[in-house]
């Protein structure tokens, strides 16, 4: 009878032995895919997309993005609130679909309501849009948006593919030939960085990218453990200001969809209570440093 | 009768199920980027403890939320999934096939193969006058946080990974 035991139990462990192997061995092959699929929501073009351009590359070209936007814009001097908004930023942006990416963010002298984010993870927001924003959750989630628009690679989107094979064929057929940069090179790098910054300040985001990051951003700020209605509630007080033809938003609605048209393309935000400690304790750390 | 497991056949099955963890484990990935950055936690703003080049097998011993923690000359550390594959790269880039090559590590190899890089961005940064930005951009580039300001900040409000999080 012992024995008989014994042995169904050896049996037990070696069957153990072989599903644990295969399980947790496949598990692991095959999650570098599951990573890539986890950020499905962004969909089949940002992967593509991904494939065009590495990392690396997207970082030089956000840090020329951002370089130029900041001709146009000065920094706003406040290193308490620029250390605030990195640290509200940095909550959200390590639940993002790019949490290995470091995102940085910075606050745009201008009383002009707008957010910019360039490739590679560089965002702007600007103290007319910090006045707008009523509190920590509603900063969160417009941050969140912004980091969207960088998770899903809008911005490279908008630069025509043409552009990227031109890259890759230039630098493999004259390269090697050049001491120093190809002059053809350079000129693409230019033509890129105006195509960027064209997107963000002038012609704008399709209209399905704005949604897509208005999802993205409502989604890792709730994940983030913010309010899931702050996105929600700061786009009903913009559809107001919206409605009384308010001017300051001109530039923003020259480059964004109607506040009207967001609200009905956004989710219906998932329901959780905050302690009102929590709320307080953040709404109270808002204000010190970037009160409506 | 009460049927009790014998003790020798119960650290057999203890000893079996230790070797099937530690051999699930044992598995190696690949690096897919230019250079990738393994980091002391499972995070871009974490002390970066070595960083891999492309094509560089990193043994897995540990995996969180998209996260696997590898081995390093420098001790353990953690890299985001999407830096990984099971296999060395093999791109399938469009770009790489427009050259005749399948793969953009042997165009790197064999054409200097770069496309945007430093060198680019400081002849640009040159030829349009913006050395004052670039160098904004430099300064934005350092956290304004230490690791233990973002982590109190993030448990005092309970948000993000640090604070209740994913």
């Amino acid at each position: 009878m012992k024995s008989r035991l014994f042995m169904s139990m050896v049996l037990i462990g070696l069957a153990a032995l072989t599903l644990s192997c295969a399980s947790v061995s496949d598990s692991i092959s095959q999650n570098p895919m599951a990573a890539l699929q986890s950020a499905a929501r962004i969909g089949e073009a940002a992967v593509k997309a991904s494939q065009e351009i590495t990392q690396e590359q997207e970082i030089y070209l956000g840090r020329s993005v951002s370089a130029r936007l900041l001709a146009k814009y000065p920094l706003y001097n406040n290193a308490q609130l620029y250390k605030y908004i990195n640290l509200v930023g940095a909550g959200v942006a390590m639940v993002s679909d790019r949490p290995d990416l470091p995102f940085h963010f910075a606050v745009l002298d201008t009383d002009e309501v707008n957010a910019f984010a360039a490739p590679g993870g560089y965002v702007f927001i600007t103290r007319g849009m910090l006045k707008s924003v009523k509190d920590e959750e509603e900063l969160a989630a417009i941050l969140g948006h912004e980091i969207g628009h960088v998770c899903a690679r809008h911005s490279l989107k908008s630069i025509k593919g043409e552009l990227w094979k031109q890259v890759a064929v230039i630098t493999a057929q004259e390269g090697a030939k050049h001491g120093g940069v190809d002059p053809k090179l350079l000129d693409l790098f230019g033509q890129a960085t105006d195509g960027v910054l064209d997107t963000l300040m002038n012609v704008g985001y399709t209209q399905p990218m704005e949604y897509e990051a208005d999802r993205l951003g409502q989604t890792y700020a709730t994940t983030a453990g913010y309010d899931p209605g702050a996105l929600r509630r700061f786009a009903s007080y913009m559809q107001q200001r919206e409605q009384g033809q308010d001017k300051s938003l001109n530039a923003w609605l020259g480059t964004h969809p109607t506040f009207t048209a967001r609200l009905k393309q956004l989710p219906a935000p998932e329901k959780r209570v905050l302690t009102p400690e929590t709320i307080k304790l953040r709404t109270n750390r808002f204000r010190t440093t970037a009160r409506r | 009768m009460k049927a009790r497991i014998p003790i020798p056949a119960l650290i057999f099955i203890l000893v079996l199920l230790g070797l099937a963890v530690g051999a699930a484990w044992a598995e190696t990935l690949y690096v897919q980027r230019t250079k990738v950055d393994i980091k002391q936690g499972r995070g871009a703003y974490y002390p970066t403890v070595f960083s891999a080049q492309k094509g560089e097998a990193l043994e897995v011993i540990g995996q969180e939320g998209g996260w696997y923690q590898v081995k390093t000359p420098k001790g353990p550390g953690w890299v985001f999934g999407q830096a990984l594959a099971a296999q060395k790269a093999q791109s399938t880039s469009p770009l790489a096939s427009l050259v005749g090559k399948a793969d953009t590590s042997e165009l790197d190899k064999t054409a200097g193969f770069k496309g945007f890089d430093r060198p680019t961005e400081e002849a640009y940064v040159s030829k349009n006058n913006l050395q004052a930005q670039i160098q904004l951009v430099d300064r934005l580039q350092e956290p304004p946080f230490t690791l233990a300001e973002l982590e109190t900040f993030q448990k005092k409000g309970q948000v993000g990974p640090m604070g209740g999080g994913r």
